[in-house]
This record gives structure tokens, C-alpha cells and sequence, in this order.
């Protein structure tokens, strides 16, 4: 009886960093992924902005339907927000959206102020000016999905091994 | 200047709550003030005046009222400051957080608001070729109640009436001296009919360029205008006049501020194709009118037989006046002024 919770402790432990490390890896390789989705649905934006003049909220919409993931999920509450007409500022409206997706994507703080700049430039002006914003924070995450690909090839299976390792070693020391 | 007869109030508006459609276009911190000065009955107001860094503004029946954040009335200096985010956040809720999508309305300074409120905006010009392409930098936001006031064009009615049927019609009078809403009632009655007047009903059709005289939303017109009516919304005028006589075969056709470039050669062909012209102008009388060039083609496109103004907010429109009659009135009355002076 005795040996086997020894075991059970053993395996709990070699899990544990396993897991982690399993994680660490998994997050490493969906951001390239995400950041691709977020520029998807940025070009959207901008297409529905510069060609069709919609409106911010059906621009928003229109573009989430485009894409997939957390950057669609963005746009969508940040239509919600602003469809609700409490007052509050795009600014207001995109952060909060913001703060609300973040926990579930893989984007780093980088991206996310990547992407919160464009919060105050959404809506404010004409559409000219609107696509050079977009633009411009396309332009941020493609350089940010190419660092993250990189990233993803060379440290998400250092990641997982670590998490393994670190867990045996730990199970070893246990028993 | 043409006389102006004693004028008597006309009935105060029937929608009940034009000022609360507006309050959702107003920044949110505003918006208490705005609600405490309605229900303490001080007056309603019929424009609403945000500017950076000055007094709260409201423009009422009586004249100009200066609010503090409570909603009472109070010297201007005493008054609450409106800040560049409330102007910003009025912005936002007028153009729909979108000012991209607003670029032709913008360029010529106004928005036209669900309800047929009108919001003109102050701000720095962006221009290209010199011509005005749009507006950023907000400073300042007049947001203008519109009302729909049935009956007020029924002495106006009755006395087309009298003349045998409609007739074409200019009706000036200053900013906000309520043309628009006076054209909105009289194509209504037009087109409704008045027998006891002796107006026979017709087929109106109205090229509602700025979205004012109808403010059609989603196509739909959001005024009472009658059951002939129809109105094609956006258009310019001088295009939308060509278009209706040709598409819609109306009897009468109406358009708001007229003055724009073509509109005296294309009132002259519907007036040619023996469609009657309802139309509005920005003046003061009839001499500010002739000293308008793109208004006097107007007037001497022949179109426009019967004049009718200066209208003023809140009275009756005065009766209209041959063109000719009110001319040489204009040009007696000058001649004397002249003399005396």
C-alpha cells in the first residue's frame, strides 16, 4: 500500500511540470496562429471601413465573421459595446473588449498593446486616415507573427521537454 | 423689405418627445442637465449648443439659456464648461463612433440624426483641390430639434387653395425660422387634400437631399407627409428634381434650401414640364434673397411665381406673394427708406 501512494506521489509530481510545460508549449504555438487570425480580421476591418463605409459596429461585425479566434471575439464584444449607446468611448469600448479576451489568447503583453493602440484611433476619423491605423497595427503583428513562428519552432519543444524532465526529476527525488 | 403681417402663434408640436430623441446623441455627462432644465418646465429648447471650453448652451423659444451641471439657469460665466471629451463623445454618438462613414455630410458640416434632428459640426476642414473633403478636430456641435407641427401651413393651404390650386413657391426666412418645418406641412396637406379649401389632393414628391424635410430612415420617412408622397432621400437636387419628373410623375414637387448650383435650371425645366415647385431658401427678405446670385437664377427661372417669408419660429407663415408684386413692394419700400435716410 505503501509503495503505491509512493507511486501515485511520484507520478502527481512528474505530471505537474509536465503539464506546464505541455502548456507553455501549446501557448508558444497558437500565437503565431492567433496573430495571423488578428491580421485576417484586421483586413477585414479595413476593407469594410475604406470600401463600404459601414459603420463602426457593422464593420466590427462584419470583419469578426471573417475570422476566427480571439481577435473575432474582440471585435464582436467591442460591437456589443459600442451598439449599447451608454456613451462610452471606442477607446473605453476596445480596451475593455480587450481585457476581456485577453486571459483566453496566447498574445503576449506586446500584442495586446499592439492592438490597444488602435482604440483610439477607431471611428475618429476619415477613412484615409482609419486604413493607415490599421495599417500600422497590421504592420506590428505581422513583424510579431514572424518573431512568434520563430519563436514556436525553437523553444515550444524545449518547453515541453523541460516540463518533463523537471517533472522526473522531481518524481527521482521523491522516491 | 416685403411687410411682414401680424402673425399669430401656431399650435405647439404634436410628437411628444423630440428634446429626449436628441439627449441619446449627447454626451453622457451632459445629459442630466439637460433632463433636470425639462423637467423643471423651464422651456423647451429647440437647439442645443456644445462648445469646447465655453457654456453650456441651450437656444429656446426665448432666447438663449446658460445651464450648470444641475439644469439651472444661470449667468454664463457661472455655467458648466463643456470639455473637448464631451464633444468627443457627442462626436462618437452622432456619427455612430464612425466618422469615416459621414465624410460627404461632414464636408458640408452636418448630420442628419434618426428623427430628423440635425447635428452641424465645427471643426478643422480637411481639403483637397480646395474643395472640403471632411472635418476632424471637433470644436463645437449645434444639435437642432426637429418638429413636425401639423397645421402650421394651413393658412398657407387655404389660401393656394384660394388661388385655385397649388402654385410654384419659394418660403424664406432665417436659420432656424422654421422653413423646413412649414414645407413638411404644407406637402402634407398637399398631398392629403383640403377640399374645404378647395385644394384637390395630388402626388407630391420630395427630393430631400439633407434628409430633413422626410428624415427617412432605413427608407422610411419618419414624418407624417401624407399618403401621395414620396420622397427620394440623399439625392442633390438638381438631379433628384430631373429624376422625380421623370420616374415619379408628380404634380408637386418640394425641396428644401434651394440655392445650390443647377437647382435654378432644374426648377425651371419641372416648372417647364408643368410640375408645381415647393422650395425653401436661406434670407432674410427678399432683397437678401436677389443679392444671393445662385438664389436670384432661382427666382428668375420663372418657377417660382409666389414668395412667401420671411418666416419666423414659432408664428404663422405670412401669405404668399407674387414674385412681382413682393418685388416692386421691395424696391418701393427701399426707395423710401432711401429717401428718408
Amino acid at each position: 500500500m505503501g509503495a503505491w501512494l509512493t507511486a501515485l506521489g511520484a507520478g502527481c509530481l512528474a505530471a505537474a511540470p509536465s503539464g506546464w510545460g505541455y502548456i507553455a508549449a501549446r501557448q508558444l504555438r497558437r500565437r503565431p496562429a492567433e496573430l495571423a487570425g488578428a491580421r485576417a480580421v484586421l483586413e477585414a476591418l479595413r476593407t469594410e471601413i475604406a470600401y463600404a463605409a459601414t459603420p463602426l459596429p457593422g464593420a466590427l461585425r462584419s470583419a469578426a465573421r471573417s475570422g476566427s479566434g480571439p481577435a473575432a471575439d474582440l471585435c464582436l464584444q467591442a460591437a456589443a459595446g459600442l451598439e449599447g449607446g451608454g456613451g462610452a468611448s471606442v477607446r473605453e469600448v476596445w480596451d475593455e473588449a480587450l481585457a476581456a479576451v485577453d486571459p483566453r489568447s496566447a498574445w503576449t503583453s506586446g500584442d495586446v498593446v499592439a492592438l490597444a493602440g488602435l482604440g483610439s484611433a477607431l471611428g475618429a476619423s476619415d477613412a484615409e486616415d482609419q486604413v493607415r491605423h490599421i495599417a500600422l497595427c497590421v504592420g506590428r503583428l505581422r513583424a510579431a507573427e514572424a518573431q512568434a513562428a520563430a519563436q514556436a519552432g525553437s523553444q515550444a519543444r524545449m518547453w515541453m521537454y523541460l516540463g518533463v524532465l523537471a517533472g522526473l526529476a522531481l518524481a527521482l527525488t521523491a522516491l | 423689405m416685403v411687410a411682414v403681417p401680424r402673425t399669430e402663434p401656431v399650435e405647439a408640436a404634436v410628437r411628444p418627445d423630440p428634446e429626449e430623441d436628441l439627449l441619446a446623441f449627447v454626451a453622457p455627462r451632459l445629459r442630466p442637465a439637460l433632463l433636470a432644465l425639462r423637467a423643471g418646465g423651464d422651456a423647451v429648447w429647440r437647439e442645443l449648443r456644445l462648445r469646447a471650453g465655453r457654456p453650456l448652451g441651450v437656444v429656446t423659444a426665448v432666447g438663449d439659456r446658460w445651464l450648470d451641471l444641475a439644469g439651472r439657469v444661470v449667468e454664463p460665466c457661472r455655467a458648466e464648461r463643456v470639455t473637448g471629451d464631451d464633444i468627443a463623445r457627442t462626436v462618437q454618438l452622432v456619427t455612430r463612433a464612425s466618422v469615416y462613414a459621414w465624410a460627404d455630410e461632414l464636408a458640408q458640416g452636418f448630420c442628419t440624426l434618426p428623427g430628423g434632428h440635425r447635428a452641424g459640426l465645427c471643426g478643422r476642414a480637411v481639403c483637397r483641390g480646395g474643395r472640403v473633403v471632411t472635418l476632424r478636430e471637433f470644436g463645437s456641435i449645434n444639435l437642432r430639434v426637429a418638429r413636425q407641427v401639423p397645421g402650421v401651413a394651413a393658412g398657407l393651404a387655404r389660401r393656394l387653395g384660394a388661388m385655385g390650386g397649388p402654385r410654384g413657391l419659394l418660403l424664406y426666412g432665417p436659420p432656424g425660422g422654421g422653413k423646413t418645418t412649414v414645407l413638411r406641412d404644407l406637402c402634407r396637406q398637399l398631398s392629403e387634400g383640403w377640399a374645404a379649401a378647395g385644394l384637390a389632393p395630388v402626388r407630391v414628391a420630395i427630393v430631400d437631399e439633407r434628409s430633413e424635410v422626410a428624415a427617412c430612415r432605413d427608407g422610411v420617412p419618419q414624418f407624417d407627409l401624407g399618403p401621395r408622397t414620396d420622397v427620394l432621400d440623399g439625392v442633390p437636387k438638381a438631379v433628384g428634381l430631373r429624376m422625380c419628373v421623370r420616374a415619379l410623375g408628380p404634380e408637386v414637387v418640394a425641396c428644401d434650401e434651394v440655392g445650390g448650383r443647377g437647382d435654378a435650371a432644374a426648377i425651371a425645366d419641372a416648372a417647364r414640364c408643368g410640375v408645381v415647385v415647393v422650395a425653401t431658401a436661406h434670407a432674410d427678405g427678399l432683397d437678401a434673397l436677389r443679392a444671393r446670385p445662385a438664389l436670384r437664377a432661382v427666382l428668375a427661372s420663372g418657377g417660382l411665381p409666389l414668395v412667401c417669408g420671411p418666416l419666423r419660429a414659432g408664428l404663422a407663415p405670412p401669405p404668399p406673394q407674387p414674385l412681382d408684386a413682393a418685388a416692386g413692394g421691395s424696391r418701393v419700400q427701399g426707395a423710401v427708406r432711401w429717401v428718408r435716410g
